[in-house]
C-alpha cells in the first residue's frame, strides 16, 4: 500500500508541476502575440497620448520580464487579509490563507476569476449533459447492438453512430439547431436564459450535439466489450444456472465493460471543463470556451490565461484520478512500472 | 504487409471506402478545369437579395459574394484534402520517430528521459487544440499553407507517439531484437529492421484515421475563421461564410457539410477496414458488411433540409398586449449582437455603450436628431474672452440617481475623473485645449484650472486656444456628470452600477447578456419620459433577432441582415415600420504614403481610379457609397461634386496612371504591373473583409496584384498603426461627435502620426494640416464648410484614402411603438418612445 501511495503522490506532484509548465509557456506565447494589450481598455479610435497614459497606469511599459514575475508571484500568494479588497481586489481565496490571483481582463472589466466564476457553470452544465447522454445513449445503444449482433438493427446502429462521429459538431450542431429549435421549436434557438432551469434546458441541445460525437466511440467500445463478454464462459455459465437475462446482462456482462467505459468518461468530462468552443459560440453559450475565442480575438491576456489554466488544469487532473483509480483497482499496476 | 492490405481493400468495406476516396480525389482534381474561376464574382446587374439559387450556369448557386459555390467546392476540397494528408504524414513521421525514441529509452534504462519526453507530449495534449492553433496562427502572424500543416501536424504527433511507443516497447523486447542486439546490431538497426516493421501497420491505421480527423480540424478552423487567408476557398470558410444564410439558402451549409462528412467518412472507414484486416481471424469474422449507410443518411438528412421552404414573414401584429402576455410593464425589450461589457461613462468607447449611457447619464449638452446641439443639464452659454472663455448655467432641478442634488461642483468633479491622471479614459485629448489641460493629467497640478465653479449653477470653462468644436466636446459622455457616491477612479476596473443624472437608473446590468433600465422618477424631465423600463439582450444574432421578433418577443429589430431588411422592405405590410439610421462611419482604403509602391501619387490614384465600390450593394444593400470621406448626413458636411467619369473612363486613366508611374499594365495579356504582390490588411470575418476581396478583383484589372491579409481586430490595429508595416488596408472610422473635422483631424493630419498612429496613411500635407486647424478655429459654419470642401478634395487628389462606402441601418419597430430617433451616430434616446394600442404609421423613409 505504501508503494501505491508514493507512486500516486509522485504522480501528482508531476502533475502540478505540468500545470505551473504549460502557466509558464502560455505566459510565454501570449506575451508575444502582436497586437497592443493596451487597445483592450482604451478601444481602436484612442489617440496616441492616451494610448500611452493607459500604458503606464496599467504597468504595461514594464519589461516582460518583470511582468512575467508579477504574474507568477500573483498567481498564488499567501496573505492574512480578505480577498476582493484593496490590493486584493482581483484575489479569490483557497482558504487557509492562500490566495490566486489572475489579473484584471481589460476586456471584460472585471476580475478574471469573476469571470470564470461566472462563465464555468455554463461550461459545466454542457460537460455533464454531454456525458450522461453519451454514457447512456452510447453505452445503451450499445449493448442493444450486442444484443442483436449481425442484426438488420446492429448494423444500423453502428452505421449511424458513425455518421455523427464523422459529421464534425459545428455541422452536426448547425442542422440540429436548424431542425429543432428553428422549425420545430422543442428548444431555445440559443441564448442560456436566467432561472437554473432554463440554463440546463438551453444548455441540453448543445450538450447533446458534443455528446452525440462521443456517443459513437462510446457506443463501439460498449458493444465490443458486450459481444466478447457475452462470448465468455461465465456469462453462459450464468444464463445456465437460470439468471434472468436481463441480470446477466447487466451484473455479469456489463461490468466488464464499465471500467474504460468510465475512465472515458471521466477524461472527457474533465475535458468538456475548458469549454467547448465551437458549440458554445454556435449556440452562444456564456462558457469558458466562448470566452476563451472573445479573449483571445481582442488579445485579452489575462483572460486567455484563465481559460488555458482551467482546460489544462482540467484536463490534467481527470488523467490524474484515472490514473489513480486504476492504480488502487489494477492489482497489475500495483507490482509493474507503467509510465 | 501488402497482401493484408490488398485483401482488406478487395473486401466489400473495403471497395466502398475505396469508391469514395477515390470519387473525392476525381472531384477535387478534374472539376476545377470545367468550373469558372472559385474566386470570381458574378455580381448580379442590380442590387439584389443576396445568393443566386442554383441554375445551369452555377449547379450549387452563388455564394455572399456572388461566386461559384460548387467551384469552391472543389478547389477548397484540394486544399483541405492536401492539408490533411500532408499534416498527417508529417505527424505520422515525426510522432512515430518520437514513439520509437520514448520505446527505446524506456527499454534501454533511461526511464528518466523517457518519462520526461512523454510529459512534454501530455502538455501539448493538455492544452485544448483550437485554442492552441489559433495561438500559433496569430503568432505566427499570418496563416500560410506552411503554417497551416506545421500547426495542425504539431497536434497529431502526441497521439501517434503514445500509441507507437506502445507497440515499440514489444517490438524492442520481443526475442529477435535481443537476439539482434546479442550479434551486436546497433539501436538504430535494431529499430530499422525489427521495430519499425512491427508499428508499421499500427502507424498505417492510426495515419488513416488520422486525416479524417485532420480534415474535421481544418475545416474547424476555417469554420472559427483561423485558417487560410480569404478569398482561397476551404470548406470550414464556406461552411462559415454560409451560415448566417442557413434559413434562405441551405444549400451553402449542406454543401461543404456534405463534402467534409463524404471525406471524413471514406477515410475512417478506410481505416477500420484496415485495422480489421491486421487483427486476428477471430474478430474478423464478427463484423458483417456494412453498407454506407452512413451516407445515404446523411444524404437524406441534408435533402430533407434543403427541401423545405424558409418560412415566410409574417404579418405584423398591432397591439402589445396581442403580442406578448409577459410584458405587463411598459418596458421596451430590444437586443444587439454587440456583447456589451461595460457602459461607464468615463471609459466605455464602443457605439452601443456609449448609446446606452446617454440613457443612464444626463449630459451638460446633447445634440438633436440632426446632430444639433441643445439643452440638457445645462441650460444656457455665456461666451466670453474672444471665444477663449464659457459659462454654462445648469438647471436647478437636476438630482442624481443617489439621490444627491447636483450642483456646479459636480460638473468640475466629474471632468476632474474623466481627465485625472488616473483615468483610463480613451478620449482625453479631445479637452487637450482647457486650460491647465496637461499639468492635471499628468498629476503635477491638484486640480484642473481649466474647469472653474462660479456659483452654485455656474460652470466657467476656460482655454488655452480657441475651439470650434468644444461645445460638442460638452455632448460627449466621457465627461457627464457621476454621482457624488462614485469615488472610485475611472480605471475601467470599477464593476458598480453606473449612477449619473439621466432618464433611466441601471437596475441590473450582466455584462455580455443584458442591461435592465427603469424610469428615475427624479429626472427632471421624467414627465415626459413614457417608458417604465428598457430591456435591452445583447450578444445575439440577427437571424434570432428576426425570429424573436416574429414572435413578439422583441419591440425593435435592430441588426438586420442584408436580406432580412429587403424582406422587411420589400413587404408591403411591414414597409410603413422601417426606420433608417445614418451612422457616423466612415470607411475607406488607406494607401500608405511612406511605403511602395503608394509613396507614388500615381499608383495612389490609379487605385482610386480602378476601385468601383457601388457593386457593394449588391453585397450589402445599406453600405452606400457615398463618393468622400465625410458621410452626407452628418451636420454641415461638405458636398463634394462627385466623379462623373465613366466606368471605363476611369479604368483607362487609372492604366494610365499606373503607365506613368512606371507600372505599365497589359490588361489583355495580364503583363506588367507592379511587379510585387501588395498586402492589403483588414479584419478578419467581418464586412470589411469581403469588401477586400472585390477590392482585390478589381485592382487585378489595372496590374496591382493584391495579398489579402485578414487579422483579428487587435492584431489588425497593432499593424495598420504601426509606421512602415502595412502598405494598405481597410481604414475605418467613427466619428465621436457629429463634425466633419471629427473625421479629418484625427484620421488625416500629420499630428495623428505618433508612436501608435492613427493616421493610417502616413499622410503628410502641409496644406491638409493647415485648413484642419483653421477650421478648429473657424467659428462660422459657413466658412468652415468651405473648408470641409477643400479637406474632401485634397483626399480625392492626393488619395490617401480611396472613400469606399458609409454605413446605414435598417431597422424595424412593431407597428405600437412609437417615436424611436436614432440620432446621426445612433445614439439611441429612450425618453422619446412610446406605446401606442393602435398602429402608427409610418415616420420616416429612406
Amino acid at each position: 500500500v505504501t508503494r501505491v501511495a508514493l507512486r500516486a503522490l509522485r504522480r501528482i506532484a508531476v502533475a502540478i508541476a505540468m500545470l505551473l509548465a504549460i502557466v509558464s509557456a502560455s505566459w510565454a506565447a501570449l506575451a508575444l502575440l502582436p497586437g497592443d494589450p493596451v487597445r483592450a481598455y482604451v478601444g481602436p479610435q484612442a489617440s496616441a497620448k492616451d494610448v500611452e497614459h493607459a500604458r503606464r497606469l496599467f504597468g504595461l511599459d514594464e519589461p516582460k520580464h518583470v511582468q512575467y514575475a508579477h504574474y507568477m508571484r500573483r498567481f498564488m500568494h499567501a496573505s492574512a487579509d480578505p480577498p476582493g479588497k484593496g490590493e486584493h481586489a482581483s484575489c479569490k481565496t483557497l482558504g487557509f490563507g492562500i490566495h490566486v490571483d489572475l489579473g484584471y481582463s481589460p476586456l471584460f472589466r472585471r476580475p478574471v476569476l469573476d469571470v470564470l466564476e461566472k462563465r464555468a457553470p455554463a461550461s459545466f452544465k454542457i460537460a455533464c449533459i454531454a456525458v450522461v447522454f453519451q454514457l447512456f445513449f452510447g453505452v445503451g445503444l450499445g449493448i442493444a447492438a450486442a444484443l442483436r449482433r449481425g442484426k438488420p438493427f446492429d448494423r444500423i446502429a453502428v452505421s449511424s453512430m458513425l455518421l455523427f462521429a464523422s459529421a464534425p459538431t459545428f455541422v452536426v450542431g448547425l442542422l440540429l439547431q436548424d431542425l429543432f429549435a428553428r422549425r420545430l421549436g422543442v428548444f431555445p434557438l440559443d441564448g442560456y436564459g436566467k432561472t437554473p432551469a432554463e440554463q440546463w434546458w438551453s444548455a441540453t441541445l448543445p450538450g447533446i450535439v458534443v455528446g452525440l460525437y462521443a456517443s459513437a466511440l462510446m457506443m463501439r467500445v460498449a458493444r465490443d466489450e458486450m459481444v466478447r463478454a457475452l462470448d465468455r464462459g461465465f456469462v453462459r455459465t450464468a444464463r445456465a444456472k437460470g439468471a434472468r437475462a436481463a441480470r446477466v446482462y447487466v451484473v455479469h456482462a456489463l461490468r466488464a465493460a464499465l471500467l474504460p467505459l468510465l475512465a472515458l468518461s471521466i477524461l472527457d468530462f474533465g475535458a468538456l471543463l475548458g469549454g467547448a468552443m465551437v458549440v458554445e459560440k454556435l449556440f452562444r453559450i456564456p462558457g469558458i470556451g466562448d470566452m476563451a475565442i472573445t479573449a483571445l480575438q481582442n488579445r485579452d491576456a489575462p483572460t486567455v490565461m484563465g481559460s488555458v489554466i482551467v482546460s489544462a488544469a482540467a484536463a490534467i487532473f481527470s488523467t490524474l484520478l484515472v490514473d489513480l483509480a486504476a492504480l488502487w483497482l489494477d492489482p497489475r499496476q500495483r507490482g509493474r512500472d507503467a509510465a | 504487409v501488402l497482401t493484408i492490405i490488398r485483401r482488406a481493400f478487395r473486401s466489400f468495406d473495403g471497395r466502398v471506402a475505396v469508391v469514395m476516396l477515390l470519387s473525392l480525389l476525381v472531384f477535387v482534381l478534374v472539376a476545377p478545369f470545367l468550373l469558372p474561376d472559385p474566386n470570381h464574382s458574378f455580381f448580379p446587374p442590380a442590387s439584389s437579395s443576396g445568393p443566386s439559387s442554383p441554375s445551369l450556369s452555377h449547379p450549387l448557386g452563388t455564394d455572399g459574394l456572388h461566386r461559384d459555390v460548387l467551384a469552391r467546392l472543389a478547389t477548397g476540397g484540394r486544399l483541405s484534402l492536401a492539408i490533411a494528408v500532408a499534416a498527417s504524414t508529417i505527424a505520422l513521421v515525426v510522432g512515430g520517430g518520437l514513439g520509437i525514441l520514448g520505446a527505446h529509452l524506456q527499454v534501454s534504462g533511461r526511464r528518466r528521459a523517457d518519462f520526461v519526453l512523454m510529459r512534454i507530449l501530455d502538455v501539448v495534449l493538455a492544452v485544448p487544440f483550437l485554442l492552441f492553433a489559433s495561438l500559433a496562427y496569430v503568432l505566427l502572424g499570418e496563416t500560410s499553407m506552411p503554417g497551416v500543416v506545421l500547426v495542425m501536424s504539431v497536434f497529431g504527433v502526441g497521439g501517434i507517439a503514445r500509441l507507437v511507443r506502445l507497440g515499440a516497447v514489444e517490438a524492442f523486447g520481443s526475442d529477435y531484437a535481443i537476439a539482434a542486439r546479442g550479434l551486436g546490431a546497433s539501436t538504430l538497426r535494431i529499430a530499422a529492421m525489427h521495430v519499425v516493421p512491427n508499428v508499421l501497420h499500427l502507424a498505417l491505421v492510426v495515419g488513416f484515421s488520422l486525416v479524417a480527423t485532420m480534415i474535421l480540424t481544418e475545416a474547424a478552423l476555417g469554420y472559427l475563421s483561423v485558417g487560410l487567408p480569404p478569398p482561397t476557398a476551404s470548406w470550414g470558410r464556406m461552411l462559415h461564410e454560409g451560415e448566417t444564410m442557413i434559413s434562405r439558402r441551405p444549400l451553402l451549409v449542406l454543401a461543404p457539410s456534405f463534402a467534409i462528412f463524404v471525406s471524413m467518412a471514406g477515410f475512417s472507414r478506410a481505416a477500420e477496414v484496415l485495422n480489421r484486416a491486421f487483427a486476428t481471424h477471430e474478430d474478423r469474422s464478427r463484423v458483417a458488411r456494412r453498407p454506407p449507410i452512413d451516407v445515404a443518411l446523411f444524404a437524406l438528412a441534408a435533402l430533407l433540409i434543403g427541401a423545405l421552404p424558409p418560412r415566410p414573414l409574417g404579418a405584423p401584429t398591432t397591439s402589445r398586449s396581442a403580442a406578448s402576455t409577459e410584458a405587463p410593464r411598459r418596458d421596451l425589450r430590444l437586443a444587439t449582437f454587440v456583447a456589451v461589457r461595460s457602459i461607464d461613462s468615463v471609459t466605455a468607447f464602443d457605439e452601443l455603450s456609449v448609446a446606452l449611457g446617454r440613457n443612464v447619464y444626463g449630459r451638460l449638452f446633447t445634440l438633436d436628431e440632426h446632430g444639433g446641439v441643445v439643452p440638457e443639464i445645462g441650460t444656457g452659454v455665456t461666451w466670453a474672452n474672444d471665444g477663449l472663455s464659457l459659462v454654462v448655467t445648469l438647471r436647478d432641478d437636476v438630482v442624481f440617481h443617489d439621490g444627491a442634488r447636483l450642483s456646479a461642483a459636480d460638473v468640475k468633479r466629474s471632468f476632474e475623473r474623466a481627465l485625472g491622471p488616473k483615468s483610463a479614459c480613451p478620449a482625453t485629448s479631445y479637452y487637450g485645449r482647457l486650460a491647465g489641460f496637461d499639468a492635471f493629467r499628468e498629476g503635477r497640478a491638484p486640480s484642473l484650472d481649466g474647469v472653474q465653479v462660479v456659483d452654485e449653477r455656474h460652470v466657467r470653462f476656460v482655454l488655452a486656444e480657441r475651439d470650434a468644436t468644444f461645445l460638442a466636446l460638452l455632448t460627449l459622455g466621457f465627461v457627464a456628470p457621476v454621482c457624488p457616491s462614485v469615488t472610485s477612479p475611472a480605471d475601467g476596473h470599477d464593476t458598480s452600477v453606473p449612477c449619473g443624472a439621466g432618464a433611466f437608473t441601471v437596475q441590473s446590468f450582466e455584462p455580455e447578456d443584458r442591461v435592465l433600465l427603469r424610469r428615475f422618477p427624479g429626472y427632471f424631465g421624467a414627465d415626459a419620459v413614457r417608458l417604465d423600463g428598457v430591456e435591452m439582450t445583447f450578444n445575439v444574432k440577427p437571424t434570432v433577432q428576426r425570429y424573436r421578433f416574429e414572435r413578439g418577443e422583441l419591440d425593435v429589430l435592430r441588426d438586420l441582415g442584408s436580406a432580412d431588411a429587403l424582406t422587411f422592405r420589400n413587404d408591403p405590410r411591414w414597409s410603413a415600420y422601417g426606420r433608417w439610421s445614418k451612422s457616423l462611419r466612415t470607411n475607406a482604403v488607406f494607401l500608405n504614403t511612406e511605403m511602395p509602391p503608394f509613396d507614388d501619387a500615381d499608383v495612389r490614384r490609379a487605385v482610386r481610379d480602378a476601385l468601383d465600390m457601388s457593386v457593394l450593394t449588391t453585397l450589402r444593400h445599406d453600405q452606400p457609397d457615398v463618393g468622400q470621406v465625410v458621410p452626407p448626413w452628418v451636420p454641415n458636411a461638405p458636398a463634394l461634386p462627385r466623379d462623373e467619369r465613366s466606368p471605363e473612363q476611369r479604368l483607362t486613366d487609372a492604366l494610365a496612371s499606373m503607365a506613368r508611374a512606371g507600372h505599365a499594365y497589359d490588361p489583355a495579356r495580364g503583363t506588367g504591373g507592379y511587379p510585387r504582390s501588395i498586402e492589403y490588411v483588414t479584419v478578419s470575418d467581418s464586412f470589411e473583409q469581403q469588401v477586400a476581396e472585390v477590392i482585390a478583383q478589381q485592382l487585378a484589372r489595372v496590374g496591382l496584384r493584391i495579398k489579402i491579409r485578414a487579422l483579428p481586430f487587435q492584431a489588425y490595429l497593432a499593424e495598420v498603426t504601426m509606421p512602415g508595416r502595412a502598405t494598405m488596408g481597410w481604414a475605418g472610422w467613427g466619428a465621436d461627435f457629429p463634425d466633419p473635422l471629427s473625421f479629418f483631424e484625427p484620421t488625416l493630419t500629420s499630428g495623428a502620426i505618433g508612436k501608435v498612429s492613427q493616421n493610417y496613411a502616413f499622410f503628410r500635407n502641409a496644406r491638409f494640416d493647415a485648413v484642419t486647424l483653421e477650421a478648429r478655429n473657424e467659428p462660422d459654419p459657413a466658412k468652415r464648410n468651405a473648408l470641409f470642401v477643400e479637406l474632401e478634395r485634397i483626399v480625392r487628389d492626393e488619395a490617401p484614402w480611396v472613400p469606399t462606402h458609409a454605413e446605414t441601418t435598417y431597422a424595424v419597430v412593431q407597428p405600437y411603438v412609437l417615436g424611436l430617433v436614432e440620432r446621426a451616430g445612433s445614439e439611441l434616446d429612450f425618453r422619446t418612445v412610446d406605446f401606442t394600442t393602435t398602429p402608427a404609421a409610418g415616420e420616416a423613409g429612406p
